[in-house]
């Protein structure tokens, strides 16, 4: 019998306005029903915007549309629930206070028996967590139901979306970069899971740039480019190099590849001793007794797994969490880490440049034009007698774009941009500005393609050889281990690994640590 | 009872009676803050209750017509304001702003034009209903300050009470709450944060028109400037209470407090009458200063 087709998409176009940006011209895209079928390409090449037209979160402006055989016009996210399209997004549609349960049923809550309570619609809510943990054992998730969705983890908040989706019977499921913020370990559980989901014959689409990914979970992978679709392949027939080479475009990988060299150790930067914060910090696990230095023209790599005490330690470093304890040195200066004050000072004068790791939040302001956040940390050079000098203001912009390769127009609104160019868009602006002495780069490469992956670690390569220290806090082995000259290993916020990145060092070993089956 | 007991007695009962329109505008704009909302209109939205409640009341002489008035009319106004902000976009400061304004405005005109007056209309109301039987104030202390209140000032209690279960406990009240947590999401799962927004300021519209008619009933009149920044107040006690029912209530009870002190002392101290009376708004601010630091 021939596969159904779940859906079926067909010169899809859409431009974004104002600024006229091309996000999809003519895509097109067939997907067979009870299938796992990846989307493909580099940042910008319209994947995303393709899956909010079949969610119905953007109307296209021209092209045919059939799920399931039947000609259709998407009109709205109520519409495309209707047919069954569910979407799960890169940056998560939660009610952080709302327990897990309610997040999951939310408008379809199991109401009390008696009249006038039901009437009322009042919600039964035991019965609403029972209902939330039988559909979870269905699938094999494992959440606490009451817990609010705030205190979760990232992972667990992406399962508590997956199963929103699963609650509405949406049999076409699209997953946006589900693994961008996962770990290893939480990457091979919701594979499991979505293996178990299309058994169960549902449809789902998987927006990705991780070509193992694709190989390892995927029947068919369609690759974009450009708003355009290049081609749709079975994976059984075809391999991760081939698809690579389809994906940059017909660009060799080697030539791209950069080769580590060891760089020549400077002086000391920055150094931190016994630095400790409270628990609950962000829900996390607190810092006990951390302490390094980095010295200049070195790049020091700290990774952990979430929720092992990376994000308050990146908190700590940008200045927005008072440590309980720990003493630092920087610039000649030695100081309590308790005032923060002295401290967010060399940030503010430029001695430390911060590449946050949530770049929707802290990285961007998203209803301000590109050119405007691409100025706003060397503001002093684009303002002559507090009057913005728009015309160099926009050249640097529109320089910057070029050469980070970051698909948008200086005038844009930042929030039209793709995750991936947000980040490439705080990257840029990173680089752009005076040498710092140090450089603390958080998930610098997160939702990053592999050809602005390279790009960035050559960047980070050359503040290196230029003389900055580098932290690079990140939660990617491989990125650890391709750049730093030092590694350390955070475990519940403790430090149990601290060493040079020498032959004896391997993704094995430390993974070992990460997961604290292995201590100093 | 001794003479300093019988003060502390009638100072705490007058703190329950000024708490009465607090809570139910507080209470009511507890909904709209919730669904994201900040109603800064609940000052003129008591005041549109106050006037055509006591019209209401004063007109059929009878109590509970005056409540459905200043409630028709205090969600006839939120509705407009729903309407113009919601339907047609405009800046919902803005729009409070107007609403504010509007109020005032016209309660002088129908003032003028029914009552032939711009000052203090005066209004015969039956005497209010008891809310507990006779007994149960004669109790010593407790009996006066909890015991001899009317039904409208219990009911404001009754109010918090079901409007805490139904914000926490129903379907319409998570769907207010998720509205203002995330109304991006709301809207991808296909329901409109546009219905809870405009249901969210009907809330709030029934809880400012019964607190400005409340305000009418304690002196039995309409007059003009009569919520003189309890609205104010009452916005001020959502934050103060951490938009929690249960913290809100405890709010609007400590301004009350300050109320009643300051009419207390207003009435024998040598200290200037004006400045006594700004009492409440002192605690207002200093309160809200102090919950400032905490966070």
């Amino acid at each position: 019998m021939q596969p159904m087709t779940a859906v079926r998409m067909r010169e899809i176009s859409k431009r974004y306005l104002p600024s006229g940006v091309l996000a999809n011209d003519g895509a097109e895209l067939e997907v067979e029903q009870g299938s796992i079928h990846a989307i493909v390409g580099e940042n910008g090449a319209g994947k995303t915007t393709l899956m909010k037209v079949l969610a119905g979160l953007e109307l296209p402006d021209s092209g045919d549309i059939e799920i399931n055989g039947e000609p259709t016009h998407i009109s709205s996210p109520a519409h495309a629930r209707a047919l069954g399209i569910g979407m799960v997004h890169q940056h998560f549609l939660m009610f952080d206070e709302l327990s897990a349960a309610e997040n999951i049923f939310f408008g379809l809550e199991p109401v009390q028996k008696p009249r006038l309570l039901r009437l009322l619609g009042i919600i039964d809510s035991s019965g609403l967590n029972e209902k939330a943990k039988s559909l979870a054992n269905e699938y094999g998730f494992s959440i606490d139901p009451s817990a609010p969705v705030g205190a979760l983890s990232i992972s667990t908040r992406q399962q508590v979306e997956i199963l929103r989706q699963l609650a509405r019977e949406m049999r076409i499921l699209i997953l946006d970069e589900p693994t961008s913020v996962l770990t290893e370990q939480e990457t091979e559980a919701l594979f499991e899971k979505l293996a178990e989901i299309r058994h169960m014959g549902r449809t789902i689409l998987l927006v990705t740039h991780k070509i193992d990914e694709v190989m390892q979970i995927a029947d068919k992978v369609t690759v974009m480019r450009e708003g355009k679709t290049i081609g749709t392949y079975s994976v059984a027939s075809t391999s991760a190099n081939e698809l690579a080479s389809i994906i940059m475009g017909g660009v060799p990988s080697e030539e791209i590849q950069i080769h580590k060299e060891h760089a020549i150790k400077g002086a000391s930067v920055m150094r931190i001793e016994g630095l400790c914060t409270h628990r609950h910090h962000r829900g996390g696990v607190g810092l006990s007794e951390i302490a390094f230095d980095v010295h200049a023209g070195e790049v020091l790599g700290i990774c952990a797994l979430s929720s092992n005490g990376l994000d308050e330690l990146e908190d700590v470093l940008a200045g927005f969490l008072v440590p309980s304890a720990g003493r630092c040195a920087f610039g000649g200066l030695h100081f309590d880490v308790r005032k923060v004050h002295e401290y967010r000072r060399f940030l503010k004068e430029g001695k430390i440049s911060y590449l946050p790791s949530d770049r929707m939040r802290r990285a961007a302001a998203l209803s301000l034009p590109v050119r405007d956040n691409f100025i706003a940390l060397s503001r002093r050079n684009y303002f002559s007698r507090g009057w913005i000098r728009s015309t160099l203001a926009r050249r640097a912009t529109q320089e910057a774009i070029h050469a980070f390769d970051i698909s948008a127009q200086p005038e844009q609104m930042t929030a039209e941009l793709s995750g991936g160019n947000i980040q490439k868009l705080a990257i840029a602006r990173l680089f752009s500005k005076e040498q710092p002495e140090l450089f603390i780069l958080c998930e610098p490469t997160w939702g990053l393609d592999i050809r602005s992956t390279e790009q960035v670690h050559s960047r980070i390569r050359e503040v290196q050889n230029a003389g900055s220290a580098v932290l690079l806090l990140s939660s990617d082995v491989d990125e650890i281990l391709t750049l730093s000259d030092r590694v350390m290993v955070l475990y519940r916020g403790k430090q149990v690994l601290t060493r040079e990145n020498s032959g004896y060092l391997n993704r094995a070993l430390i993974g070992e640590y990460l997961l604290g089956t292995r201590s100093a | 009872m001794s003479g300093t007991a019988a003060v502390l007695a009638d100072i705490l009962k007058y703190t329950i009676v000024a708490a009465t329109p607090l809570l139910f505008a507080s209470i009511g704009g507890l909904f709209s803050e919730l669904a994201g909302m900040l109603n800064i209109a609940l000052e003129g939205l008591m005041g549109i209750g106050a006037f055509f409640g006591m019209a209401a009341a004063g007109l059929t002489g009878n109590v509970f017509i005056g409540m459905l008035a200043a409630i028709g009319s205090a969600v006839a106004g939120s509705l407009l304001m729903g309407t113009v902000t919601i339907k047609f976009k405009a800046n919902l400061f803005i729009t409070g702003l107007a609403i504010n304004l509007l109020a005032g405005g016209i309660t002088a005109v129908l003032s003028q034009w029914w009552y032939h007056t711009k000052a203090v209309v005066a209004f015969t109301l039956p005497p209010p209903v008891p809310a507990f039987p006779a007994a149960l104030s004669q109790i010593p202390f407790v009996g006066p300050v909890l015991f001899s209140h009317s039904v409208l000032t219990v009911s404001a209690w009754l109010w918090a009470i079901v409007a805490a279960f139904i914000i926490k406990n129903s379907r319409h009240g998570i769907r207010i709450q998720a509205t203002g947590m995330n109304a991006q999401a709301v809207s991808s799962l296909g329901y409109s944060p546009d219905r809870a927004r405009m249901a969210a300021l009907v809330w709030s519209g029934v809880g400012s028109g019964l607190g400005g008619f409340a305000l009418g009933v304690s002196v039995s009149a309409f007059v003009p400037n009569i919520v003189s920044g309890r609205g104010w107040i009452a916005l001020v006690a959502i934050y103060l209470g951490r938009k929690k029912p249960l913290w809100i209530a405890a709010s609007c009870l400590l301004f009350a407090l300050s109320e009643s002190l300051s009419n207390y002392i207003q009435g024998f101290s040598s200290i200037p009458p004006l400045l006594v009376l700004a009492l409440p708004y002192a605690v207002t601010l200093v309160s809200l200063i102090a919950s400032g630091n905490k966070r």
